[in-house]
């Protein structure tokens, strides 16, 4: 195993760091450490499992990663830039090269499942006529080609979570960052979701999953992240984790 | 079954069901209703104070101080040549004598005047278009022919209703710039509560990298089309009284101007709704900016 404050997730010589902590800790205002100490570095093209205990840490470590909180301390690249002296510009554009997938979907209530999934491509000043096919196609792949025009508050859980993951996907984001994305779905769908992720790491994403479910794990060759307590511990498909 | 989206276009971010649009267009009518009265009175007054001045510059009354009711036939034949030769293109008419006497009933009252009364010589000047009043020549031809002359070409009376007029101007122009300082505050206060609104849509659309200046948009795109609405319909029904009001108005003389309308109203009515479109959706824009930063820096 690693030492606890060093883990790196893949130690295969890396084009580049899609993502780098060093000594990274959070804490809300003058409470305890809620991550202490974290080192992690996602290297370009690997595909990494987060797992750990609930309430370990594992939606806020991610929530670093995609830049939705700030580190106390320590220091935090994304694609080899120091995000605490990232302009808001760069900001957004780095958030641009992210696709999320989160535990509560959060998808617009009053645009259909089409015009959630568009909503990356709309920001990042895609033409309609460009991506509509795309849209239709990732629909279809995800299972959701029916449901395109319904609104989400019509969707059960399970199709609003493949509705969300449609729409982390849709931007081919450089990195992906999901957090339980098979969590409220039927393993078919969830094999199904597992093989839309790998491709999309075969065809150069980034990706990081966090999850309890072991059976998912045990289906992919992939770099393998432990977090209990705050902090992190690792191994490379080390069954000792699962 | 597969489908295809139903719209062609893209469904607008943010939602139209919880940003209470029907009252604040209401409210934003009621403003330009009234930024539409106060303009088309401003204008209407400044039609007035220059026809009014117009007409009083073009005209001038000579008073001649006659020594004698015998003399004063000779007198006012001798002023009129002098002031032919200084106002060659003007008219003169010379008030007669029963027109004089007249004129000093409201003092005098209706007495019998005694026939030796020296009443002065009235003489009305009116100026040909383009012509120029020259007082001083006038008045210095007078007084080389000997004649007591005084040269009055109603300047007093024209800068009196000039300061009023720009009085009445300035009210309604202040009245104007309060409705539009209204329509921002509204502004920015309907874009204060929608932006609380919508938070999730807002949260969304960061985290999927949109910048500020893209958010900015939505809710500049959705207050301009509010005020553009409130605008569009209060100046329509601003129009309709103010034409009501000056077809019906008084033909005598009021101390108050009526409001009458012109053509070229109708090219400040569409700046105004422009303005107040404007006028919106730059306080959206600008609150949109400044809270967007502000939660940025809070978190």
């Amino acid at each position: 195993m690693s030492s606890p404050t060093a883990p790196i997730a893949s130690q295969s010589d890396p084009i580049r760091d899609v993502v780098r902590f060093e000594r990274v800790g959070l804490r809300y205002g003058r409470g305890p450490e809620i991550l202490s100490d974290v080192n992690m570095r996602l290297a370009h093209g690997s595909f990494t499992f987060l797992t750990g205990p609930s309430g370990a840490g594992k939606s806020t470590l991610l929530k670093l990663c995609y830049m939705a909180l700030k580190q106390s301390r320590g220091l935090i690249n994304l694609f080899e830039k120091d995000i605490s002296v990232m302009s808001r510009t760069e900001e957004q554009a780095t958030k641009r090269k992210i696709g999320v997938v989160l535990q509560d979907f959060r998808l617009i209530d009053h645009l259909s499942v089409f015009e959630n999934v568009a909503l990356p491509l709309r920001v990042s000043g895609e033409n309609r006529a460009d991506y509509t096919q795309d849209i239709v196609e990732l629909l279809h792949w995800v299972g959701l080609d029916h449901r395109m025009n319904a609104m989400p508050q019509t969707l059960s859980g399970g199709e609003q979570q493949r509705a969300a993951i449609a729409r982390a996907v849709i931007a081919k984001p450089d990195l992906l960052i999901a957090d339980e994305p098979t969590g409220n779905v039927d393993p078919a769908i969830g094999r199904r979701l597992l093989r839309l992720f790998s491709e999309m790491n075969r065809m150069g994403t980034t990706v990081i999953i966090a999850t309890h479910d072991v059976s998912l794990i045990r289906e992919m060759q992939a770099d393998i992240l432990r977090i209990e307590k705050g902090r992190l511990l690792s191994g490379l498909n080390d069954e000792a984790h699962l | 079954m597969s489908q295809s989206p139903e719209n062609t276009s893209a469904q607008p971010l943010l939602s139209a069901k919880i940003d209470n649009a029907r009252s604040l267009i209401i409210v934003l009518a009621i403003m330009a209703f009234l930024a539409t009265l106060a303009l088309l009175f401003s204008l209407s007054v400044d039609r007035l104070r220059k026809n009014w001045q117009g007409e009083l510059g073009r005209s001038a009354t000579v008073q001649i101080m006659v020594d004698s009711p015998e003399v004063r036939d000779a007198q006012l034949e001798t002023a009129l040549q002098v002031l032919k030769k200084t106002q060659p293109n003007a008219t003169f008419a010379p008030l007669s004598e029963a027109r004089s006497q007249a004129l000093l009933r409201p003092w005098l009252g209706n007495l019998d005047l005694p026939e030796d009364l020296p009443l002065p010589v009235l003489i009305s000047v009116s100026l040909a278009d383009g012509e120029i009043l020259s007082v001083s020549r006038m008045s210095a031809a007078l007084g080389e022919e000997g004649l007591i002359a005084e040269v009055d070409d109603h300047s007093r009376w024209s800068d009196q209703i000039g300061r009023s007029a720009q009085g009445l101007k300035a009210a309604a122009l202040a009245l104007l710039a309060l409705i539009f300082g209204a329509g921002i505050a509204v502004s920015t206060f309907a874009t204060r509560a929608a932006l609380s609104a919508q938070r999730d849509v807002i949260r969304v659309l960061v985290q999927v990298g949109a910048e500020d200046g893209f958010i900015a948009k939505l809710f500049i795109k959705q207050a301009g089309l509010r005020g553009l609405k409130g605008g569009v319909i209060g100046v329509i029904f601003g129009f309709i009284i103010a034409l009501a009001l000056s077809l019906r108005r008084n033909t005598e003389t009021t101390l108050l101007p009526d409001l009458s309308l012109n053509i070229s109203d109708g090219l400040y009515l569409i700046i105004l709704v422009v303005g107040f479109a404007c006028v919106c959706a730059l306080a959206a824009g600008i609150t949109t900016f400044r809270i967007l930063r502000r939660e940025r820096r809070r978190a």
